[in-house]
């Protein structure tokens, strides 16, 4: 091996064992003078890429994740259901959620369109992934909710100087989040029927207003814009019981939609 | 009510791989919180077939398996539109010195932008304590190929945070060698092979 070789090595994996004896005969045998001090610095390198990829977790996320056993327990596979092949199955559960979404969709509402009804799928799906979000009392501090409005690029007053954050009222979770894969907020009013999720998503693109019933939830889609075909939607999702008309009109009046 | 052994053997699951596998997560796809949904997505798929994890040893390869799949599923599935807020400088609470620090956050913006081809074996490798011939598997793609990425990947890396080289460096590793921070990186080795999968 000359020095050239072992620079490739170090770039391929440095701390494989064996590289530390590689370094010292190659150095003791005259072939690679400092290959002990290239090894060193290779490692180094790593030890700082190892540091480069030590981020840690949100502290909410092994709540959420404890929670979804819970939530998975409602899809628990029944005893003989391994008669059917695995992939089957999905294809099968796959298949029927589809039709039942699509049932939904027609059966409640003729005119919505495809587009908006995928999204009020993605909107519905997208609660399973923060069930406990739903249970959350406590309020979000104002400032982190205008500051996550402003970083979405919202407006934090309103044209008549009103602040959005009073606006909107108390909001009990926030979160950024991903809504079929756009970014997206994530929050979640208290009222007095019970929790309303609101998605707002400023990059999707919708069909405008309607509303969806997906077994006994309510999705309502709202446009962001009055432009029509623009990007940015809101939704709201509740159980169908929970009246979400106080909540969506705050919103929209403090996004300036209507 | 008692937490039945499945949500036990869960729960252990959840406190013993979320941190790793969150890491994993976000590396692969940039995004935080793209990463807790692929997180969630994973640990959701893991619960509904846990059936088939026989061995509790190997439940790390298995989660990270249904892990990359699921990032994969998603990428596929879905073109990304991700206007970040990963801008905000993720708070370094491990390295020792401001000047660390500062290293690592540019080194995780650089990694950042490597291409997704050198970014995920040198993931595999570095957090999930892979080797060649394992990530040749996984990827399926040639050992030597897979090489070649973590080569690349490693030179880009360097050139962009510009590690000095020669008399420079000599000068910066005796610093290192006198603050003793140079004995963490012996024990590199070590900590991949913990991570091991």
């Amino acid at each position: 091996m000359n020095t050239a070789e072992f620079e490739s090595l170090l770039g391929i994996d440095p701390s494989q064992a064996g590289r530390k004896a590689e370094a010292k005969a190659l150095q003791a045998s005259g072939v690679c003078i400092d290959a002990e001090l290239r090894l060193a610095r290779a490692l180094k390198f790593e030890h700082t890429l190892d540091q480069a990829f030590d981020i840690d977790m949100p502290d909410e996320l092994q709540a959420k994740l404890f929670a979804l056993a819970d939530v998975g327990s409602s899809f628990a596979p029944q005893a003989g259901a391994r008669l059917i092949s695995r992939s089957r199955r999905w294809l099968a559960i796959a298949a029927g959620v589809s039709m039942c979404a699509i049932a939904a969709f027609v059966g409640y509402e003729g005119n919505v369109q495809p587009q908006n009804a995928l999204l009020a799928q993605h909107c519905n799906d997208h609660l399973v992934h923060e069930p406990f979000a739903l249970s959350r009392r406590t309020v979000v501090p104002k400032d982190l909710v205008e500051r996550m409005f402003a970083m979405n690029g919202f407006a934090t007053h309103t044209a008549d100087g009103r602040d959005l954050t009073t606006l909107l009222g108390d909001v009990n979770y926030l979160a950024p989040c991903t809504v079929d894969g756009k970014t997206a907020m994530h929050l979640v009013v208290q009222t007095a029927d019970g929790p309303v999720t609101v998605l707002v998503m400023p990059k999707v693109a919708n069909d405008g207003a309607s509303e969806v019933r997906i077994n006994s939830a309510l999705v309502r889609i709202s446009p962001l814009s009055r432009v029509q075909n623009s990007l940015g939607a809101i939704a709201f999702v509740a159980e169908s019981s929970v009246s979400v008309d106080a909540v969506e009109a705050r919103f929209l009046k403090a996004l300036g939609v209507v | 009510m008692n937490p039945s052994p499945r949500q036990l053997a869960f729960d252990a699951l959840v406190r013993r791989l979320s941190p790793e596998l969150y890491r994993f997560a976000y590396w692969l796809c940039k995004s935080r919180a793209l990463a807790q949904d692929i997180l969630q997505e994973c640990y959701l798929r893991a619960w509904r077939s846990s059936e088939d994890l026989r061995d509790v040893n190997s439940a790390k390869a298995w989660m990270m398996t249904i892990l990359r799949r699921e990032f994969l599923r998603t990428f596929e599935r879905k073109q990304f539109d991700l206007t970040d807020l990963e801008d905000i400088s993720i708070a370094d609470t491990v390295s020792p010195s401001l000047e660390a620090q500062s290293e690592s956050n540019l080194l995780r913006q650089m990694i950042g932008k490597l291409e997704t081809k050198y970014r995920v074996p040198l993931v595999l490798q570095v957090l999930g304590g892979l080797t060649g011939a394992e990530i040749s598997a996984e990827l399926g793609m040639p050992e030597a190929t897979v090489n070649t990425h973590l080569f690349r990947a490693r030179e880009q890396l360097k050139a962009m945070v510009d590690i000095p080289a020669g008399d420079a460096l000599k000068d910066k590793m005796n610093q290192h060698s006198n603050t003793g921070n140079l004995s963490n990186t012996v024990n590199i080795g070590a900590a991949r092979e913990h991570r091991r999968i």
